[in-house]
């Protein structure tokens, strides 16, 4: 079975590191960006199969880098993942077709878990 | 997502988000290592782990000390967060 590739989203390195220790290196393949302009030049670079988006980021809110995603492809799989609770934040992700909204703090096994499900959704 | 100079509504809103992510973003790093730690057994986490964990502690707590400072300086703001505190039944957590 060939790996996964994962782009992960966020400004934060701890919150990268949480994410790098959650996926299984023999599964997964991880690529990182640290701001929303750098997802754009990461999708130049090849296919992904999910992504995992911070929300509050320099340059490019994750509002906008979800609608761009959507617009290149509405069949990836999206899931924002943000410090922000309150509910309008959930309502604009679920208004931009984000497939999941975890909060921070979050489990990284249920994180798992949802990417396992989307990307099982994906390949039926 | 600009503009909230002039409109406190707005100026408060984006406040609250600033300190949303100031305090959920380390204890999500906190939170989600001690789940791995204890769902996995594999040395290279475990290091990992305890770096972020300290490193997370550390943010947390001058983020503490940062509202020690406010209240000192506000004692009134102190007054308020704990009146709104008990208000909304946050403080049942001793």
């Amino acid at each position: 079975m060939s790996q996964k590739r994962v782009l992960i989203v966020d400004d934060d390195e701890a919150i990268r590191s949480l994410l790098r220790m959650t996926f299984p290196e023999d599964v997964y393949e991880l690529s990182e960006a640290s701001d929303g302009d750098q997802v754009l030049k990461l999708l130049e670079g090849g296919p992904i199969d999910i992504v995992i988006l911070d929300w509050k980021m320099p340059r490019r809110h994750g509002a906008l880098v979800l609608d761009e995603l959507k617009a290149r492809d509405p069949e990836l799989p999206v899931i924002v993942l943000t410090a922000e609770g309150r509910d309008t934040h959930r309502a604009l992700a679920d208004e931009l077709r984000a497939d999941a909204f975890l909060q921070k703090p979050f489990s990284p096994l249920e994180l798992l878990a949802t990417v396992e499900r989307l990307l099982a959704t994906k390949s039926d | 997502m600009s503009g909230a100079e002039g409109d406190p509504t707005q100026a408060a809103a984006v406040a609250v988000s600033e300190l949303a992510h100031e305090l959920r973003t380390p204890l999500a790093a906190i939170v989600g290592f001690a789940e791995l730690l204890r769902a996995r057994d594999d040395e290279r986490l475990r290091l990992e782990a305890a770096d972020q964990i300290l490193a997370g502690t550390t943010r947390l707590s001058r983020v503490v000390d940062e509202f020690v400072t406010v209240f000192e300086a506000d004692p009134e703001l102190a007054a308020r967060f704990f009146d709104v505190r008990a208000r909304t039944a946050l403080g049942g957590g001793k």
